[in-house]
């Protein structure tokens, strides 16, 4: 998440609601995503090989789509920048077109943050 | 010059997930795609369950699993739930799980012809009532 939660439980456990975005992707789209991501200030991002066929895919003798390689790239963010990340998805990977990729958002109730610790940078 | 994009939102969508032994997504899949899945998504996993519950006849259950992700419009999604629960014989023990979660929204490409028919039956239906 990019910024820091507002408010924390009694036990300093956040407790703001999170979208999580999940971008099926073809490769290499997977990393670019993250890159944009990590330029974008988000640093907690995943990205997992899969495969699988989408809407259009022909289908063989077998009744089996034909099924290709996959990027999955996940992603949490606060709900007010969930367009702006889909947004920045659709410009990395090029969504808007046939073998694009295919991006759902599901809400989650709570989500932690990664947050980097404040390490102080060495003087030379 | 930047393109404009338009980005076609899908809600009234969900994803059902099922976790079933490795080498049998396949079936799970064709029996989606007949029933109207329009894609699908499988990855590798590995787990644990009633596996050990089953004692003895654990050992015939694999814990390599494959999970398949496949994302249906909301009124289709019993339909497609119960053909997968069918074909993977998931009533069986250990044969596997399955579950699907509501989305807030999807996005992917939609042709445009198909776009412009589905504005053109919502003009209508706004015309109608």
């Amino acid at each position: 998440m990019t910024s820091r939660v507002s408010t924390m439980g009694r036990l300093g456990i956040p407790r703001d609601p999170a979208f999580l975005i999940t971008a099926v992707l073809y490769p290499p789209a997977g990393l670019m995503a993250i890159d944009a991501f990590r330029q974008r200030g988000i640093n907690a991002a995943a990205v997992h090989h899969a495969r699988g066929s989408s809407v259009g895919d022909r289908i063989q003798r077998n009744g089996l789509p034909i099924q290709h390689e996959k990027d999955i790239v996940n992603v949490v963010v606060p709900p007010a920048e969930c367009d702006e990340m889909i947004r920045l998805i659709f410009d990395v990977a090029d969504v808007d077109r046939r073998w694009g990729a295919f991006v759902y958002v599901r809400r989650l109730d709570r989500a932690m943050p990664f947050v980097l610790p404040d390490v102080p940078t060495e003087e030379r | 010059m930047m393109r404009q994009r338009q980005v076609a939102i899908l809600t009234d969508v969900a994803l059902i997930t099922c976790i079933v032994q490795r080498g049998l997504a396949d079936k799970i899949i064709k029996a989606a795609t007949e029933a109207g899945a329009q894609g699908a998504t499988v990855y590798y996993a590995r787990g644990t369950g009633v596996r050990e519950r089953l004692g003895v006849l654990g050992i015939a259950v694999q814990a390599e699993k494959e999970v398949v992700d496949i994302v249906v419009a909301r009124d289709q999604v019993d339909r497609i739930f119960e053909k997968m629960y069918l074909a993977g014989e998931l009533g069986t023990p250990g044969m596997g799980f399955m579950f699907v979660s509501p989305l807030e929204k999807a996005a992917t490409y939609v042709r445009p012809d198909v776009l412009k028919r589905l504005a053109r039956e919502a003009e209508q239906e706004g015309d109608g009532t």
